[in-house]
């Protein structure tokens, strides 16, 4: 059977796993469960979450940061060096460090609690950023191509442009769309990315409103307006 | 220069690397800051630790991307693509014991904070062990340790999150013999952990407080 990536179907822990496989040309179907079916699902799942990945055996791989290493390799996305594969970790986990950061909002009830705490996050978020803009100024500057670690994309450039993606999408209610106005090197790599030709062809595709930051109209426009 | 690990003392995000280049047997520095650390600060990538110094010098940071560094060269992680992903879906899926200590570390109050733990440790965090205690079980049937006869990075992540949260240094959290009443499997695993010879021997050199139950129970 061919590789299906069950979640939800915004881009959440998916994204980023959706657009490698998108990248590598390597063909998966996709089972987007809604919100009102995912509790029947939940008891398929080895852990009752998503995304899993459901392999060619049959058998469910779970836990995003898993599913994202393997595929990162059926993708000819990885390196073989540890050292390199190291700072592409580092600079993974760093951008994680995103999504993280604004958690505390996101499964608070009501709008009103989730506005009043993206309130509060949004300074804490600002120092975040400031930290990743530099960090990506420091690696294009370095770089002998348009991404992070060179000519060729990587599981890194894919994980800030999907973090990012998600902050401005509108999905998190209270969080401006121009936030990411005062950080150049984040808007040339998002666009950059959703420049990539695999990357392209997958939101070409997709028609919901909170995946409107990810065309490459998008981050053109973004990038001329900085 | 060797190979150096900067951490703080207490285990927190510096022990399972510190786990995986010892049973690895990688020879390295295990360098603890206290007093100096707001001098060291500023040398790190972004402010935070633990990093891992090269032997050139240049450091690396975020404890994942450590971690998953040292289980590659300790040789505790498999090569093979999909094996390897299901030791990090291992670790991932213990990292998140660790979530309701995050979820209410916020709280100031210190009783409000306890509060919140025990309610935690009923709810969220039971549930969790629940569903790990099934699969470590599963995966113990047939061998001592989670993917076969061999220690690899997921059996440390286990053993160092089962001894962190029973520490005592998250008040409201229950110590080891309490929190694992429950959960045969998940004890089981840790005596085997802490009875290997290369972890045992790590345990027998501290002396502090906090690794108490990272030894034998």
């Amino acid at each position: 059977m061919p590789l299906k990536l069950i979640y939800f179907p915004l881009p959440g822990r998916a994204e980023n796993t959706r657009l490698m496989l998108s990248i590598g040309n390597i063909p998966f179907e996709e089972e987007r469960i809604s919100r009102e079916d995912w509790p029947q699902y939940k008891t398929k799942t080895p852990f009752g979450q998503m995304p899993v990945l459901q392999l060619e055996d049959g058998t469910y791989l779970a836990q995003s940061f898993a599913i994202e290493k393997l595929v990162e390799k059926l993708a000819g996305l990885n390196v073989t060096d540890p050292i390199q594969e190291a700072r592409i970790d580092e600079a993974s986990y760093l951008f994680n460090e995103i999504m993280e950061l604004v958690r505390p909002a996101n499964h608070l009830p009501t709008l009103e609690e989730r506005l009043a705490t993206r309130k509060k996050l949004l300074e804490p978020l600002k120092l975040k950023l400031n930290t990743v803009e530099k960090f990506i100024a420091e690696k294009l500057a370095s770089s002998d191509g348009p991404y992070l670690f060179g000519a060729k994309v990587t599981r890194a450039d894919i994980s800030l442009f999907t973090w990012t993606s998600i902050i401005i999408s509108g999905f998190m209610e209270g969080f401006p769309e121009d936030i990411l106005d005062g950080y150049p090197s984040i808007l040339k790599l998002r666009h950059h990315v959703a420049s990539h030709p695999g990357v392209k062809k997958f939101y070409e595709k997709e028609e919901d409103p909170y995946r409107k930051v990810c065309q490459s109209s998008f981050t053109e426009a973004a990038l001329q307006k900085a | 220069m060797p190979l150096t690990l900067h951490y703080f003392p207490l285990p927190g995000k510096g022990e399972v690397s510190r786990l995986l280049l010892t049973v690895g047997g990688v020879d390295f520095v295990d360098k603890r800051h206290s007093d100096d650390w707001p001098e060291f600060k500023p040398k790190t990538p972004f402010g935070q630790m633990p990093v891992l110094e090269f032997e050139n010098g240049e450091l690396l940071a975020q404890s994942a991307a450590i971690e998953l560094y040292a289980a590659n060269i300790a040789g505790l992680i498999p090569k093979d693509p999909l094996a390897a992903s299901r030791v990090v879906e291992a670790v991932n899926l213990f990292n998140e014991m660790a979530d309701p200590i995050f979820q209410s570390m916020g709280i100031k109050d210190l009783e409000a904070r306890i509060a919140k733990r025990k309610d935690l440790v009923a709810t969220t965090l039971k549930s969790k062990f629940q569903t790990i205690n099934n699969y470590v079980d599963n995966k113990t049937k047939n061998s001592p340790f989670l993917f076969g006869d061999k220690l690899t990075y997921a059996d440390l992540a286990l053993f160092n999150m089962m001894g962190m949260l029973s520490s005592g240094f998250f008040d409201g959290i229950p110590l080891f013999n309490e929190l694992y009443a429950d959960y045969p499997a998940l004890k089981a695993h840790h005596a085997q952990v802490a009875n290997v010879p290369s972890v045992k021997a790590f345990y027998e050199k501290e002396t502090d407080d906090i690794r108490k139950y990272y030894r034998p129970q």
